[in-house]
């Protein structure tokens, strides 16, 4: 599972900068350096960032409730989807650019989003009277997200300003909530019927914790209209457990279905745009726009 | 020092504490069969060198008694593989309890109806039928390394207590009437073949060096008596009939108690009593305050826990909501210092609890996974957990 979906990630991130690249190359121009550019040759910035996010949990120890007697361990593995539930995003972007160069911080409150299901089977004394469970649970976390980024500008001259870009973050968490959905199949009858085990929903803030990453990415930034957009793709890689930390059994409400955390990480893809103002605006060398 | 401050807000933002985790420390277990009519009754544990060890009994074909399965466990409560002795012995009886590291626990032979004293060590076990006793029904160990054991007389229609030599060799037996005229067989045998709506809370121990309890039915009524082995007993403190009684005890110290108690369908806690060892007296003289969540015939099982600074009592039983609670109490005081559910969702009942070498908590019983199956379960709580509960 974990090898397909990293190739997944790699693939759509490839071809976003595929796409990225082959826009610029149209975009970009040539012309002599103007006041404007020497303006914002060195420049602090500032502004506004939204966005939409995907994330890939990637378990690194699996944990299980149940022990079998008589069939595999294997068959209780959880399958987690991957990059299927878009969270949100929402913060500052603050920059200090010096010739092509930029180091910022983009404080964000982040939702993201997850989902792994698990099924088990029982088997009948009479061979048909059977009984099917499936849990699908979804994850959903809260954090702060305080990226520390470096960019570089590929071309750094004109309105249209591709860079790549590289970092670090650490994602403090607020919130984590599960829902868990219960479905069972009973195979008592000829045919057989699909009814629900319930649905539970509970906060699990205690259960997961902190977690820091790597990340890169690739953007462009938009002088139209008398403002500075940013457009941005980033691909975050998780280094650190968003689990794991103490006992991951401690007051379990799910175990009762079978459910408790593995050791997980998670990649995130991202997605976002920014509005930026130049704070050296009002200066006596430079003139603005 | 600006250069110092961004280094420590850096430090700060990016540092990460990661608190590692044993999965050995903790866990919760439930142990699934793929076949839905599979029916065990977990009777107690025992901690061994290499994980736990579960005895069981199970339904099986041809018997009305339960069948004898031992299920063995890592430390991480994962299972290893089972010793399945349903087609020999019948009838696991409780407790387990370990001697200088070697497991021991009781079953009978379903043709002599003898019981067998069963040694077990990680991987094996070695059976020893003692000739001369019936049904057992309770076992315990002694203070000077033999095993203490509460059966039946059916023919003389006694409850009997016996010391034995971990070799099987009985140093000391008394059989104590269950009243003139009375038979309490046809409850004894229900108590084997029905242990879900009939088990009775046979139980025995020693509470202070070469004195001895057990919990049976004596003077027509399910009574604790108190025995050094002498004809009459030292003291009883008398039930009302089956109908109400003790479930389970645990010595504190000299003659105080920490009581589990029933009557009707009304069950009691006594965290601290103080129980006249060596005179008659009746179980309405202790049980007084009634606790309203505990399911009518609760099993029950107390234990010491203690820490640092304190001793505690825990007392565990099933709820009317189908949970096991834990309740803490400071076993010297009896004062209550903390509650704790354990299960949701299935239902659960609890069997056997204990505390291991390291001070963490061990709790066995059955879940009902998709709410039908019935399944074994061991649950560890490790000793920080616990502390959390009391603070």
């Amino acid at each position: 599972m974990t090898p397909n979906a990293l190739s997944s990630g790699s693939r759509f991130f490839a071809i976003a900068a595929l796409l990225l690249i082959s826009f610029l190359s149209v975009a970009q121009r040539s012309s002599p350096p103007s006041t404007f550019e020497s303006f914002l040759n060195t420049q602090w910035w500032l502004g506004l960032r939204f966005g939409v996010n995907y994330t890939q949990p990637v378990a690194t120890t699996d944990y299980f409730i149940f022990s079998p007697l008589d069939y595999e361990s294997e068959n209780l593995q959880k399958t987690y989807d991957v990059f299927n539930l878009a969270g949100g995003q929402a913060g500052l972007d603050l920059s200090f650019y010096h010739k092509g160069f930029s180091i910022g911080l983009q404080p964000t409150f982040k939702i993201m989003r997850y989902s792994y299901s698990n099924s088990f089977e029982w088997q009948g004394s009479g061979g048909s009277d059977g009984l099917e469970t499936e849990v699908k649970v979804e994850q959903s976390l809260q954090v702060i997200e305080v990226p520390l980024i470096l960019k570089y500008e590929i071309i750094k001259r004109g309105k249209v300003r591709p860079f790549v870009l590289a970092g670090l973050q650490q994602s403090y968490l607020i919130n984590a909530q599960k829902k868990a959905e219960v479905t069972h199949t009973d195979y008592l009858a000829a045919i057989p019927q699909t009814y629900s085990g319930g649905d539970f929903s509970l906060g699990n803030t205690e259960r997961m914790s902190n977690f820091f990453g790597a990340l890169g990415g690739i953007g462009t930034s938009l002088d139209y209209a008398n403002i500075r957009t940013v457009i941005e793709i980033t691909y975050l890689y998780g280094l650190s457990s968003i689990t794991a930390n103490g006992n991951p059994f401690s007051e379990n409400e799910l175990v009762g279905i079978g459910d408790v955390n593995d050791e997980l990480r998670i990649n995130n893809l991202n997605a976002a745009i920014s509005f930026v103002f130049p704070l050296r605006y009002i200066d006596k060398t430079f003139q603005p726009y | 020092m600006k250069k110092l401050l961004y280094i420590a807000i850096l430090a700060s933002l990016f540092g990460c504490k990661e608190e590692a985790f044993e999965p050995s420390s903790a866990f919760t277990r439930i142990y699934d069969s793929n076949r839905g009519s599979e029916g065990y009754y977990p009777i107690d544990f025992i901690q061994t060198s290499t994980g736990y060890t579960i005895l069981t009994g199970q339904t099986i074909d041809g018997s009305d008694y339960l069948g004898v399965k031992l299920i063995r466990v890592d430390e991480e409560g994962t299972f290893l593989f089972e010793d399945n002795l349903t087609s020999d012995y019948v009838v696991p009886t409780g407790d387990m309890v370990s001697i200088d590291s070697v497991g021991y626990f009781f079953a009978m032979e379903p043709t002599s109806l003898n019981p067998v004293l069963f040694q077990i060590t990680d991987s094996a076990y070695n059976a020893t039928e003692i000739a001369g006793l019936d049904y057992p029904l309770a076992a315990s160990s002694t203070s000077g390394g033999n095993l203490l054991l509460l059966s039946y007389d059916l023919q003389g229609q006694e409850m009997v207590l016996s010391e034995i030599s971990t070799a099987g060799v009985i140093s000391s037996t008394e059989g104590y009437s269950v009243g003139a005229g009375s038979d309490y067989e046809a409850e004894v045998i229900k108590h084997y073949t029905d242990p879900e709506r009939s088990s009775l809370p046979f139980f025995c121990g020693e509470w202070s060096s070469g004195s001895y309890y057990f919990n049976g039915v004596y003077n027509y009524t399910m009574s604790l008596v108190f025995s050094n082995f002498a004809e009459q007993p030292m003291g009883v403190v008398q039930g009302q009939r089956l109908h109400g009684g003790l479930r389970d005890i645990m010595p504190i110290q000299g003659s105080q108690f920490a009581l589990f108690g029933y009557q009707f369908n009304e069950n009691f806690i006594v965290a601290n009593a103080t129980l006249n060892t060596t005179g008659s007296t009746s179980i309405t003289n202790y049980l007084e305050t009634t606790v309203s969540e505990f399911i009518s015939r609760s099993n029950a099982d107390i234990v010491n826990w203690q820490t640092d600074s304190q001793s505690y009592t825990i007392i565990a039983a099933e709820t009317e909501s189908r949970q096991i609670a834990l309740y803490f109490y400071e076993s010297t005081s009896g004062e209550l210092a903390g509650i704790h559910k354990l299960g949701y969702i299935n239902p659960y009942t609890l069997s056997s609890m204990r505390v291991d070498n390291e001070g963490n908590l061990v709790i066995l019983g059955t879940t009902y996974v998709s709410g039908r199956f019935k399944r074994v379960f061991l649950t560890k709580m490790s000793a920080d957990d616990l502390q959390s509960i009391v603070n």
